[in-house]
């Protein structure tokens, strides 16, 4: 799909020809906490995640796991007040985001590191063409003239695969479908050439079979760019379907990381093991779905001692005394739980 | 199918756009057209298809919550849009709704116990101490602790208040549930809770439902037959198990394949994915609908539609079915 001029320039875009599966953005003991009325919310709390060039990583969890946040915070993108980043360090290739300036971080969005959404209606805006969106950010960053950021915003939209891309990008938002406007968040999230896409949720509010042409083109893009990629799901489908490395998140902690194939045949943490128990199988008879009993806890009273203890069947007396860290397991697998101290 | 609850018989419901600022006036949405289906006492018939697809409007018409356009419903050999006032009531109390977002569908200025207790109040069942007990019977029926009948919605997590939801359906012991997308708006590990709820339900009560989702794997756990919907038409209807192990509707077989799997091993199957959007059901396509986007499409597909024919047990409606 992609053309000719999208892969001349794959030569000269910055640091994209580096080796694969090369560290690219480290994020070390990341925390981002909010205070409000009721105590502070420790939504992420001491993350650590490496983000591989050419690579997809994915970031899994439930509502309120901290995964969007930890994606804001790498982008310095959190309401503040009330979040604030109270420590850690944000490195992308040699750079740590932040101690960056404002102005500096302005030239990094966009450029180095974009984003997409899960709702493209409320990430674009209603009053402006979809092709004068992606031209402002040509525009911007790159100090393109309008015609040219014309003319590559064309080659983005066909890189993109959106249909009849002279007509298509004059129109606005509303006169797209769902998978039209998300085609056009990728193509404005791209037309920089950025290092790193992270991209949230960005096929959950699609239907199946448009999310699978989303997915594909999100790979077949990926794979042409060797760029990196983050992609934050609750959905253990979308993450088996593209990611290779995999961190799980519960109530602001990473509670296990392992290559996507080793996650999925021997998850070692009772959360994620219990969440790939209770999916219903597609392809055969069901028994009775397992249930991970009882709720995600509340960030602001957060149990003490193992923070799933409560809901795990293997909790033992230290689980409800003392945090477990991240054990190694052998190679990548990371995993929170004392069953596996080494 | 043992005894049918529910018939319908040439359901159509068309939604006419109104003249005005955005609108075209004469544009006509066909969200349901001509459809026939029959649910069975106990059984769960599950409709899926892809947003606009009218699986909505199709279980919003089979309660009487919506006038058709043409075509009759049969709840039990009655005709329920012409039902007399007192039919009405008895018909209201056998049949029930529960909506997709347990966050809009509950006045977050009632307490649960009057949320709950709501129905058996409008149908004068129960009040005082006699609901107090009703309520407290229900809540534990779905899972709750009674004592949190005082509090207020927003004092729920979104499974429990689902839970909520299921309890107020069932305030009236009806025989037919229309779960519309119960799960869809609930984390994973929420989510079993509640389907594994219904169905302990079904078994204790001998519920009927209809279950909307756009979520096949779902559907293939909790349903007995599966009815796919293409732009407000039936295009397959048969057991769960004939059509995920065979579709022969085309439509059928990109939606299932279009499906992430849980499982890295499967990420190189063979995936052939639909190219296009959904066509917007103002405009239909002639002939039939899916043949825009149909790989298999010939030139009678766009000429002439396809009836919904029998296949051994199992209808589909194509020019060219599959298998």
């Amino acid at each position: 799909m992609p053309d000719d001029s999208m892969t001349a320039q794959k030569a000269d875009s910055t640091g994209n020809q580096r080796p694969e599966g090369e560290v690219m953005l480290t994020v070390a003991g990341l925390k981002t906490y909010f205070s409000t009325r009721q105590g502070v919310i420790p939504a992420v709390d001491d993350i650590s995640l490496e983000v591989r060039r050419g690579k997809i990583l994915g970031l899994v969890g439930e509502s309120g796991c901290g995964k969007s946040i930890t994606a804001l915070s790498i982008l310095r993108l959190v309401p503040s007040p009330p979040g604030k980043i109270i420590a850690g360090r944000v490195v992308l290739d040699g750079k740590n985001l932040l101690e960056l300036t404002e102005k500096e971080m302005g030239h990094i969005r966009g450029n180095e590191i974009s984003m997409i959404f899960q709702e493209p209606m409320t990430s674009l805006n209603p009053v402006y063409t979809v092709g004068k969106q992606v031209m402002e950010a040509l525009i911007l960053h790159q100090k393109l003239s309008k015609a040219q950021a014309r003319e590559k915003a064309l080659a983005m939209f066909n890189l993109v695969g959106i249909p009849e891309p002279e007509k298509r990008i004059d129109v606005y938002p509303h006169q797209l479908s769902g998978g039209l406007r998300q085609r056009v968040m990728i193509a404005m999230a791209l037309s920089c050439r950025p290092k790193l896409l992270i991209a949230d949720e960005p096929t959950t509010a699609l239907d199946v079979t448009v999310q699978a042409q989303i997915l594909r083109l999100m790979k077949e893009l990926q794979e042409e760019l060797n760029s990196a990629i983050i992609l934050i799901t609750h959905d253990l489908g979308v993450v088996a379907e593209i990611c290779d490395d995999v961190n799980v998140m519960y109530a602001g902690r990473i509670v296990e990381h392992a290559d996507v194939y080793e996650l999925f045949d021997r998850a070692l943490h009772p959360y994620t093991a219990g969440l790939l128990k209770s999916l219903p199988k597609m392809y055969q008879e069901n028994e009775r779905l397992y249930n991970i009993v009882g709720m995600v806890p509340n960030l602001l009273q957060l149990p003490k001692g193992c923070r799933f203890h409560p809901r795990c069947e293997s909790a033992r007396a230290i689980c409800r005394e003392a945090e477990p860290a991240l054990f190694e397991t052998g190679g990548s697998h990371l995993v929170r739980c004392w069953k596996y101290k080494g | 199918m043992a005894e049918t609850l529910v018939t319908s018989n040439g359901l159509k419901k068309y939604f006419a756009g109104s003249a005005g600022w955005f609108g075209k006036s004469g544009d006509v949405v066909r969200a349901v057209d001509n459809i026939n289906i029959a649910i069975g006492k106990n059984e769960t018939l599950a409709l899926v298809g892809e947003s606009g697809c009218g699986k909505s409007t199709l279980g919003r018409l089979l309660i009487n919550l919506l006038e058709p356009t043409e075509g009759e419903v049969y709840f039990k050999r009655q005709n329920i849009y012409k039902l007399n006032p007192a039919e009405r009531t008895a018909f209201r109390k056998q049949v029930q709704i529960i909506f997709q977002d347990p966050y809009a569908s509950l006045n977050p200025r009632m307490k649960v116990r009057s949320i709950i207790g709501e129905p058996l109040e409008t149908h004068s069942l129960a009040q005082g101490k006699e609901m107090d007990s009703r309520v407290g019977e229900l809540m534990n029926l779905v899972g709750l602790e009674k004592g949190y009948m005082t509090r207020y919605p927003h004092q729920f997590s979104g499974g429990q208040r689902q839970r909520i939801g299921i309890a107020r359906a069932l305030a009236l012991n009806p025989e037919l549930l229309i779960c519309d997308e119960p799960v869809s708006a609930l984390d994973v590990s929420i989510q079993s809770q509640i389907l594994n709820l219904l169905k302990d339900l079904q078994q204790q009560l001998g519920l009927t439902y209809l279950f909307i989702s756009h979520n096949l794997s779902v559907v293939r756990y909790m349903a007995n037959r599966v009815c796919v919907m293409f732009l407000g038409k039936v295009v397959e209807l048969g057991s769960c198990k004939a059509v995920f192990d065979q579709p022969l509707h085309p439509y059928t077989q990109f939606l299932m394949m279009a499906v992430p799997l849980p499982n890295p091993k499967l990420r190189n199957r063979e995936k052939r994915i639909l190219e296009g959007d959904v066509p917007s059901p103002i405009n239909p396509p002639p002939g039939c609908r899916f043949h825009t986007r149909c790989p298999y499409a010939k030139g009678i597909c766009a000429a002439e539609e396809p009836e919904l024919a029998d296949f051994g047990g199992r209808q589909c409606a194509c020019h060219f079915p599959l298998g």
